[in-house]
């Protein structure tokens, strides 16, 4: 505070301002603009310091159970949440049930494969519904497009319902087994998409369930950028002699192509922290990896939130508990920051006519 | 004078149930059958000596509960009698799971926590005044869904454990065939059905395993949430209904499941197995063989918190077991503690009578644990 006041007092201009002076070019936009600015100050820093809050609250209430399983959380299989009914033992202060075990690699890689097929399945449906869309007679695209909007509003846990009771079933006895007599016969494959089929609870009908969830947002996002190619570049393709598909492919995609990315990330985002409707159809397996496509497995959202009720009485499984909803966190913001690197790399080059038309 | 004629009612209404309540303990009491006709007013009068105690029911208030969904088909029937009875009284149920109902009581989000497990030593340390008071007996039973056989099979806790630790995975396994003499059991591959949530009816089933074979389930795989051994193609299931759901939908399926739901268990065309237990005897869950089982343990501690697990009784089911209301013994306001106490009261006393019990084929605490239930009810206070 003593700053700025000698510098207001110490003669108009007589000594030059420093042009990066945060503080005071920060005092004095504040007064500049009255309350207003204020408020909308804290209302800028309230988002910051709550994922700061988060992180360190998350970090402070995870460091027993990381001293407990060291690197063990992320190479091993097993979870445990003790013997409840045996005599409890104290670690590092924690009062716990004896044997205790927090494996969370299957987790992990749930989390991430069914994110992964999710995006595998839904990128090309959205891109191409995008597309056609874009081609549509107005009113059509209008019908079609709402539909997209409405699905993207449907609560998760309706798409949950449906995938135990509608999806998990049929592709229990369709879909599966058509997979397993197709990609499962081809040498080298047959061990992730052949054997047995399951019953419709696993890793693949998680991946459907969360393509689903996630087809209208990149859908409807790609379907805006496609809107917004120029006319006259797409005209100047044509006029190139080029077909539908080369001009597709060599104006439209690339010209929003950063823009896609970003879409994909908002639906990685969707999908990898989606809890209620994968924990309704994953199979809850929580200390084994699916052997297939098939098996049943979890991911780190549905695992916090079906065994919650048991974590809870144990101090040392909520430590874990924390540990887990750490690690959901890294691998959110490591894919956003992925992307958004992606997405400026993408943005700098790859753009054969120019900007700004 | 208002206060003075609603005690009157009081008394009028406890002393009947106090009567029904010593009619059902000396029915399922074995000790001394029906020798001494007067000894049952005197056991009634001794435990109605602490009934004065148990407060009038409030004319209007809500009592809200949740957890084991073994219990919820017994605690709807308890809501309607109850609300019929005292009109201006709300009570919302859920069924949920015995983990929820002990953590959601535990933490005061409800009144009345439904647990098939009586607190575990941490759970009692993260919740010292919750206490688990006993409110019937009840039963888990072993179901599997093979249609091809009419006959009951009978399965021993060392065949269970081993089907649900994947070293048994067909039903004409030698070990399960040399149980079952002259049964021609199908080649079908076994799909064992467990809960995924956290379930007092596992731990229940997981300390029959532990209890008749310690090797193949050994002590760390009792809990509500055990590390389930990994079997091809199990089935993992929220909640007694979904595991009956569950089981009907794959043929060769096994899964365990709280008595109250037999007759969704029989409409859902499921067989129930005779259990061996402690005495080396198959059994299955009737209201008779529930009787010897706990009759045939000590009487509760003062806690409540006792095992029913694996009975010597030759004639007792092996996998029983208390229900429990776990209350926090200190409430939000003297008015709801009333309420608390009126309706658990109530509800071991006229809700334990054969109209409530035998639709859920429950049977009612033995005096002796009876009476630990009404110390425990009397603990409740504003």
């Amino acid at each position: 505070m003593a700053v700025p006041a000698l510098r207001r007092g110490g003669g108009a201009g007589s000594r030059p301002r420093r042009p990066g002076g945060t503080t005071s070019s920060l005092g004095r936009w504040l007064r500049g603009g009255g309350p207003i600015r204020a408020v909308g100050l804290a209302g800028a820093v309230v988002p910051g310091l709550v994922l700061i809050g988060l992180l360190v609250e998350l970090i402070i209430k995870a460091i027993p159970a990381i001293g407990y399983s060291g690197l063990h959380f992320l190479t091993s299989s097993t979870w445990n949440f003790g013997s409840q009914y045996g005599t409890p033992v104290t670690t590092n202060g924690l009062v716990h049930a004896p044997g205790e075990e927090f494996g969370a690699l299957p987790q992990i890689l749930g989390t991430l494969a069914t994110s992964a097929i999710a995006l595998i399945i839904a990128v090309p449906v959205s891109l191409g519904a995008a597309l056609l869309i874009a081609e549509l007679p107005r009113r059509l695209a209008g019908i079609v497009g709402g539909f997209l909007e409405l699905l993207a509003g449907v609560p998760s846990v309706l798409i949950g319902l449906w995938g135990a009771l509608t999806l998990g079933p049929i592709v229990a006895a369709h879909v599966s087994p058509l997979i397993a007599d197709t990609l499962g016969r081809v040498p080298g494959l047959t061990g992730f998409f052949g054997q047995s089929t399951g019953n419709g609870q696993g890793l693949f009908t998680s991946g459907l369930v969360l393509a689903v969830m996630v087809i209208p947002i990149i859908a409807s996002t790609s379907r805006d950028l496609i809107r917004g190619v120029p006319v006259l570049t797409q005209e100047g393709a044509v006029a190139l002699g080029m077909s539908d598909l080369e001009c597709v492919r060599k104006v439209t995609l690339p010209w929003i192509a950063s823009g896609i990315l970003g879409a994909v990330v908002l639906g990685l985002g969707r999908a990898l922290g989606e809890t209620i409707a994968v924990a309704m159809v994953c199979g809850v397996a929580l200390s084994s990896l699916p052997t297939n496509l098939y098996g049943a497995m979890i991911t780190i959202a549905a695992n916090i939130i079906q065994n919650l009720e048991t974590a809870i009485t144990d101090p040392l499984d909520i430590s874990a508990f924390a540990e887990l909803a750490l690690a959901l966190m890294v691998i959110t913001l490591l894919t956003n920051v992925v992307a958004t690197l992606l997405v400026r790399r993408v943005s700098g080059t790859a753009l054969p006519v120019g900007r700004g038309l | 004078m208002a206060r003075r004629i609603r005690l009157a009612g009081t008394a009028a209404i406890l002393v009947p149930a106090a009567l029904l309540a010593a009619a059902c303990s000396s029915s399922s009491s074995s000790t001394t059958s029906a020798s001494t006709s007067t000894s049952a007013p005197a056991s009634a009068s001794a435990s109605a000596a602490a009934t004065p105690s148990i407060p009038a029911a409030p004319s209007s208030g809500t009592l809200t509960e949740t957890g084991s969904s073994v219990m919820f088909p017994l605690v709807s029937e308890w809501q309607k009698g109850y609300t019929s009875a005292h009109p201006g009284i709300k009570i919302s149920t859920a069924s949920t799971n015995s983990g929820t109902g002990i953590t959601d009581a535990g933490q005061g989000l409800v009144n009345i926590g439904a647990s098939d497990a009586y607190l575990s030593a941490t759970q009692k340390s993260d919740y010292p005044t919750l206490e688990n008071i006993p409110t019937g007996v009840n039963a888990i039973e072993v179901v599997y869904n093979l249609p091809s056989l009419t006959a009951p099979l009978n399965l021993s806790g060392t065949v269970l454990a081993q089907i649900y630790d994947g070293k048994i995975t067909t039903w004409n396994d030698p070990a399960i065939a040399k149980l079952n003499p002259g049964v021609t059991l199908p080649s079908t591959t076994i799909v064992t059905v467990h809960r995924a949530d956290s379930s007092g009816s596992t731990v229940l089933f997981a300390q029959y395993l532990n209890a008749q074979d310690a090797t193949d389930w050994p002590s760390s795989l009792v809990a509500s949430t055990p590390t389930w051994p990994k079997t091809s193609g199990a089935l993992a299931e929220t909640g007694s209904g979904a595991m009956v759901t569950g089981a009907a939908s794959k043929v060769g399926s096994i899964a365990y499941i709280g008595d109250s739901y037999s007759s969704k268990i029989s409409a859902a065309k499921l067989s129930v197995a005779a259990v061996l237990n402690g005495a080396g005897k198959y059994t299955t869950a009737t209201p008779a063989a529930l009787t010897a089982a706990v009759n045939s343990f000590p009487p509760a501690p003062a806690s409540g918190s006792e095992s029913l697990i694996n009975t010597s009784a030759a004639a007792g089911y092996a996998i029983t077991g208390y229900e429990y209301a776990d209350v926090n013994t200190t409430q939000s306001s003297t008015t709801q503690a009333d309420l608390i106490q009126n309706f658990l009261y109530w509800a071991i006393t006229t809700g334990s009578s054969p109209s409530y019990l035998g639709k859920v084929d429950f049977v009612a605490l033995p005096t002796p644990t009876f009476n630990v239930a009404v110390n425990l009810i009397n603990k409740i206070t504003g």
